[in-house]
């Protein structure tokens, strides 16, 4: 038999990587230069998912839940909101300038769940004030009512009255001072305390210490004190995760518009990016029906929209990408799956410079940035934790299915089978105890998690689980990066709004490819003889 | 620290050879894919060598389908001990030594009865420890004896067969060493596992110290015996052998494994197309520094 010696072709592995740099700048140049296109246009905003979770207990007789909707507003834009009512009767209505939604039933018995999502954007507004502004101004008729008294800002209320007095409120020259004064009072003469209850303004001003209810329904009480027309906003302070608390701050009508002002966390004459209006007024967020053994919990998830602005701007142009995505929406393939599959190529390298320039070893070669991929939906910390706690079953199963002494498929289709029992009671488990992030266990890839258990399991026969740990630590690490990698959100801005980068990630591949160096392992490895003479 | 000496450290003034460069410049080049069959499967492998006068371990019987696999028991008349191993293992899985007393079975880890060796070798049918998870061929192989000189480096209580590891470049033999299985490897020769490595001068067949995992010993770390200054029995017909290999299955870039038995002398026990690294170790010499 003849041995021949095969030798790679230098001209190509010089030429390509070249070729592709030239034609992905050649495309960004052609869209920047001719198209339009910027990376303001493309790089996508901050968004967060709302997810409200209704749950309650009918019990034969008739049912009502309302709930508060958010609005759009010069800080916000609300998008994409989609209802679930099981069989109530459902409608969304306004009243007083803010917008509900209500849910009906004549009579139903048995567990039912509501639900209410919506995409929100918001953005930090400031506002000037103008320190000539006198403390007299023209108010509209349909919102003078806002200047009087209410069973929750007693601004009429002698004790009040006489606070205003004693920080000199009538005095004062311009609006301005007046509204300072009010502010840095709520801001330090009140102690602020967690408190969960309605707190009325008088009640904050005896006791000199309230939470955030508390400290507005005081401005507010002092603002119309002193002719300034005021309300109470509510709303939620968005940041990824779930919770039912909501927070409270408060607007003055200042020289025909409203101002936002919030005591408890110090902004004055603004609202900072990860405020959410939803309603103004003293208004229940959520009214309903009593005795239905009801529960609500709302659900945040921070996620990246395109620009709205952007967006329209490149839709003209042949070229452009996100008329591409946009087809695809209409094919019904999410958004979400596309920019996983778009990333994919830039997380490999997580997996590729791991093992071929540092050289570690992981449980099969892209396994990690599968890994990877089922991390997006939990989160990188919870995704950790789950897959440590779901490799350990998956490896107690083998161990069992192991003293069976049973064939190999069989076995492996074994542990699929209980992967997936145990990841869909952890999935019924998380929904029922409130954890959603538990709920999306059920994401994950399951066959890759069961051929990681089978991994797991042949190293630690082989090798002892020492080795095993070791080699569930570093895949792991891998998947970690990788899932950074993915995650980067402007990273993944560039690579939506400009594809050709992946071609760049090619030439990448290309040259770690044809790097005959040493990883870095092996300076490790060879220690011994590196750190003695040459025999 | 200075700059010239940083330099003297590095790996490739040593002449060593890391993964990347062995698969690009060795393993790729040198190695057809349409020519691994002839090594992946074990029994093909040995017909190919036995065929250009090679010896190998004798098959004492092939179990591929219901029929042997019903009597393969007869195969194994008058044998008291085998070595079961499928045709396209690969890192030395699904291979069991058995002894046998009458209709006793006895393996590594104590007695087996006759129904769990026939799950084993189905399990080998199946394919569970084949280098592609397809089904697979399983045989049986005489169990091999150390020679007396290699069987005095052995700890008498480690057990297991010592091999010598040859790696070839077409015709040429480059660089060799003596695997010892040890009480920590649990008589395996397999350096990962524990087994020692001993490097061997080509030209004399004479050892020349050792390593043991990633370390350089001088001495045995079970018996205390000097690894260095013992001569390999048959040496030159381990490498009269080893320089034919390379052109009968068609592979440029080789490990050759041998066994020295003391009955028939050396054997082949397996060709290897991604030869290991660790053997620079144990020479305390980099395969750069010798290959062409």
């Amino acid at each position: 038999m003849s041995v021949e010696i095969r030798k790679h072709s230098r001209f190509l592995t010089s030429i390509a990587p070249a070729i592709l740099v030239l034609i992905a700048s050649a495309m960004a140049f052609y869209k920047i230069a001719f198209l339009g296109y910027n990376l303001d246009a493309v790089v996508q905003s901050e968004s967060y998912l709302l997810e409200t979770v209704i749950d309650f207990d009918g019990h034969g007789s008739g049912v009502e839940v309302t709930l508060a909707l958010p609005q759009k507003s010069s800080n916000q834009e609300v998008r994409d909101e989609s209802f679930g009512s099981e069989d109530l009767k459902f409608g969304t209505y306004r009243s007083g300038g803010n917008r509900f939604a209500r849910w009906r039933s004549d009579g139903l018995s048995g567990h039912r769940q509501l639900n209410y999502s919506t995409t929100v954007i918001t953005r930090n507004l400031r506002y000037v004030i103008d320190t000539t502004l006198p403390t007299q101004q023209p108010i509209p008729d349909e919102i003078g009512g806002l200047l009087l008294a209410d069973e929750y800002t007693q601004s009429d209320h002698s004790e009040i009255t006489s606070l205003a007095d004693s920080l000199g409120l009538s005095g004062a020259k311009s609006i301005l001072s007046n509204i300072r004064t009010i502010y840095e009072y709520a801001v330090d003469g009140l102690k602020y305390v967690v408190y969960s209850g309605t707190t009325d303004a008088l009640t904050a001003h005896r006791l000199g210490e309230a939470s955030c209810g508390g400290k507005s329904r005081l401005m507010a009480a002092l603002g119309r004190n002193s002719g300034i027309p005021s309300r109470l906003v509510g709303g939620k302070i968005l940041s990824s995760g779930q919770a039912r608390s909501t927070h409270i701050w408060v607007e003055f009508y200042i020289a025909g518009q409203w101002v936002p002002f919030c005591p408890t966390n110090k902004y004055f004459a603004e609202i900072p990016s990860n405020y959410l209006i939803l309603y103004h007024g003293e208004v229940p967020l959520l009214k309903r029906t009593k005795d239905i053994n009801f529960k609500y919990y709302f659900n945040l998830r921070k996620r990246l929209v395109s620009q709205a602005a952007g967006l329209a701007k490149l839709k003209e142009h042949p070229l452009n990408i996100l008329n591409v995505w946009t087809t695809f929406k209409r094919a019904a393939i999410s958004l979400e799956l596309l920019r996983i599959i778009i990333m994919l190529p830039i997380g490999i390298l997580s997996v590729v410079v791991f093992r071929n320039l540092i050289g570690v070893e992981t449980f099969g070669t892209f396994m990690p940035a599968l890994i990877a991929i089922g991390f997006r939906d939990t989160g990188l910390i919870q995704g950790i934790f789950l897959f440590t706690v779901i490799l350990a079953f998956g490896a107690t199963i083998r161990v069992a299915s192991n003293r069976m002494q049973l064939l190999h498929t069989p076995r492996l289709a074994i542990i699929l089978s209980f992967v997936v029992m145990f990841m869909l009671s952890l999935t019924a488990l998380g929904v029922h105890l409130g954890f959603l992030n538990l709920a999306r266990v059920a994401l994950f890839p399951m066959v890759i998690l069961t051929l990681t258990v089978e991994r797991f399991s042949l190293i630690a026969e082989e090798s002892g689980w020492i080795d095993a740990v070791r080699v569930a630590v570093l895949t792991m690490l891998v998947a970690a990066v990788a899932y950074g990698l993915m995650a980067w959100r402007l990273l993944q801005s560039v690579v939506i709004g400009f594809p050709e980068v992946l071609l760049l990630v090619v030439a990448i591949y290309i040259y770690i490819g044809r790097y005959s160096g040493f990883r870095l392992a092996e300076y490790v490895r060879f220690r011994y003889l590196l750190t003695r003479p040459s025999r | 620290m200075n700059f010239a000496r940083i330099k003297r450290m590095l790996p490739s003034a040593k002449g060593l050879l890391g993964i990347n460069a062995r698969n690009l410049n060795y393993i790729y080049t040198h190695n057809r894919r349409a020519c691994f069959p002839n090594i992946d499967d074990k029994l093909r492998c040995k017909n190919l060598l036995n065929r250009h006068g090679i010896p190998t371990p004798k098959t004492l019987g092939v179990i591929d389908g219901p029929r042997t696999l019903i009597n393969w028991q007869a195969y194994l008349d008058g044998i008291s001990e085998f070595v079961i191993k499928p045709s396209r293992g690969f890192g030395g899985e699904g291979i069991m030594i058995v002894t046998r007393e009458e209709r006793e079975f006895t393996n590594s880890t104590g007695p087996i009865s006759t129904d769990d060796l026939e799950f084993h070798i189905m399990q080998i049918l199946n394919g569970a420890f084949s280098i592609d998870n397809r089904s697979d061929t399983a045989f049986f192989e005489e169990k091999l004896i150390n020679e007396p000189a290699i069987s005095e480096l052995i700890s008498t209580e480690a057990g297991g067969v010592a091999d010598i590891r040859l790696i070839c470049q077409h015709h040429r033999p480059v660089m060799a060493m003596l695997r010892l299985p040890t009480r920590a490897s649990a008589g395996k020769a397999n350096l990962h596992q524990g087994g020692l490595g001993v490097g061997i001068d080509l030209a004399t067949g004479r050892t020349n110290g050792g390593s043991s995992r990633n370390r350089i010993i001088k001495k045995h770390p079970e018996t205390g015996i000097d690894l260095a200054g013992h001569t390999i029995p048959y040496w030159s017909e381990i490498i009269e052998y080893g320089s034919q290999i390379s052109e009968i299955v068609g592979l440029g870039y080789v490990g050759v494994d041998f066994v020295c038995d003391a009955n028939q002398g050396p054997m082949v026990l397996e060709v290897n197309a991604r030869p290991g690294l660790n053997i620079q170790i144990a020479n305390q010499t980099g395969l750069r520094s010798v290959l062409k």
